[in-house]
């Protein structure tokens, strides 16, 4: 898995409308569930996918589903939606989002071009049984005309605690809109980057292949995570204890704490994949780092503890898991 | 429909002022509406800000779906797969400005949907009929075996039954 340290996971979804429909939001109950429907025969023949209409999930269950960005939250609150998820959740196809039909793969590290052939290989399934909108000019047409094109948004997830720490990461993340590259925080749009886990997606989908679109991101990131190393290495030789001293105290409260909210958890997460990077902590990976982040969330852990949590619970239950998982 | 202002000349523009919050629809002529000269005052201003909208006068045309630019404007959606065809020109400027200047699509295309088997039922009648015009009997022949063949198949666990 290439640069899975810097890189947690990685997406690249497919926007796709069928010829003979409105969009979603012009679209009547009925007209979305028939929809819902086709796809689900479309792809799903032989049971390979879990099919879950959204007016049939319970609210926690829908808000892990976002939390482990299987779904956006447009798609959780809509009465027409419908998510399909296969059995690694590796494939989640959301059904009466903003579009049609938005296929997504998210994998572990940075393997954009694994998930652009995991993703377009359920695409060309569907294509064959549905017939999408397409113009011959403007490509795969979407509800929104600044997607229209390839309908390809790739993504990926990038912790970038040195860069942060050195005050460069804004400066170096602002630049990267010239280049047709958006960033956002972990929760998605117009959030912080708790953690200092930063989105990175592709701004443009017409004129460019998606081939281009991916390598284009997969570059981009790979430097940046150059930079990332560059600028901890530098950061360990002019400062050894204090890079310690910042690891170890975040460890040792990991270890010790009985009360963790969420942003404070973000931060000692973020220090111990540092840490790890730089080999102060031994004995836990990126990979155990990466699922603790996850079920270190708010609905994660009301799943985990099989009821609803107040917030002084929740950090309660948040704080047990870290001990459980940190302090061996 | 006519212009809302003179009564005369069909409406080709629709006027849209926002004024203290207050929305104000207007169907007008392109004549009236240059008098009238209005403008956006705050609302959609700002969503035409975002899709690089300049001027202040929105072709009243509505699309089979019912979605006139003016809809689009307010959500930033579009209503069906065939504005993209009723409003062209005007989602050209917004696309080109939107992609960096690009408007032609580079990339893969959607694969060739499987036939469904009446089609090609169809087809292969066609083809007989254009068989038995030419006199080509062997060839005829062929075709009428792979039309039976394939209706049979159709309606083959009724056939088992019978
Ligand atoms: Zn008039
Ligand atoms: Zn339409």
């Amino acid at each position: 898995m290439p640069l899975t340290n810097e890189t947690i996971s990685c997406r690249v979804r497919l926007a796709r409308n069928v010829k003979d429909l409105p969009f979603v939001h012009n679209m009547s109950l009925e007209q979305a569930d028939l929809l819902i429907n086709r796809v689900n025969e479309a792809i799903n023949s032989n049971g390979e996918y879990k099919l879950l209409r959204m007016v049939d999930v319970g609210d926690n269950d829908r808000l892990l589903l976002v939390e482990r960005h299987l779904c956006s939250i447009d798609l959780a609150k809509s009465a027409k939606g419908a998510l399909l998820l296969n059995e690694d959740e590796s494939i989640s196809i959301m059904v009466n989002e903003e579009d049609h039909i938005r296929i997504q793969c998210i994998l572990p590290g940075l393997d954009l071009e694994r998930a652009d052939e995991l993703s377009s290989g359920v695409d060309s399934i569907i294509s064959k049984k549905l017939e999408y909108a397409f113009d011959a000019q403007l490509g795969f047409l979407t509800a929104c005309p600044t997607n229209v094109g390839t309908g390809m948004r790739a993504s990926a997830m990038v912790h970038l605690p040195a860069l942060s720490l050195a005050k460069q990461s804004e400066q170096i993340l602002a630049a990267l809109s010239k280049f047709g590259i958006a960033v956002r925080g972990f929760y998605g749009e117009g959030s912080a980057a708790p953690g200092h886990i930063y989105q990175l997606s592709n701004q443009m989908t017409l004129g460019l292949s998606e081939n281009e679109i991916i390598a284009n991101l997969t570059d981009t990131i790979s430097r940046l995570c150059e930079q990332e190393e560059q600028v901890r290495n530098k950061i360990n030789e002019k400062g050894p204890v204090e890079l310690a001293d910042l690891v170890s105290r975040s460890f040792g409260l990991c270890r010790y704490a009985r009360r963790m909210a969420l942003p404070e958890f973000m931060e000692h997460m973020s220090n111990l994949k540092l840490g790890v990077s730089c080999g102060i902590i031994e004995g836990i990976s990126h990979e155990e780092l990466n699922a603790l982040i996850t079920a270190g969330q708010s609905a994660s852990l009301r799943a985990r503890e099989g009821k609803l949590l107040s917030e002084a619970q929740e950090n309660i239950a948040r704080a047990n898991l870290v001990r459980e998982k940190v302090a061996r | 429909m006519l212009c809302e202002s003179c009564k005369k000349n069909p409406a080709t523009v629709h006027s849209v002022v926002i004024k203290n919050g207050q929305k104000r629809e207007q169907y007008l002529c392109a004549e009236c509406a240059r008098q009238v000269g209005f403008k956006f005052d705050s609302f959609p201003a700002l969503l035409g800000m975002l899709f690089g909208k300049e001027n202040d006068i929105i072709s009243a045309h509505k699309c089979s779906c019912g979605t006139d630019m003016v809809q689009f404007y307010e959500s930033g959606l579009l209503g069906c797969p065939n504005c993209y065809n009723e409003h062209r020109e005007e989602l050209l400027g917004i696309i080109k400005r939107a992609q960096g200047g690009r408007t032609e699509h580079t990339g893969r295309i959607p694969s060739k949907r499987e036939p469904k088997e009446p089609d090609i039922i169809a087809r292969l009648k066609a083809e007989l009929a254009q068989a038995v015009n030419n006199e080509e009997y062997e060839r005829a022949a062929e075709l009428r075996d792979q039309i039976k063949s394939l209706s049979e198949r159709k309606t083959g666990p009724d056939a088992l039954n019978q």
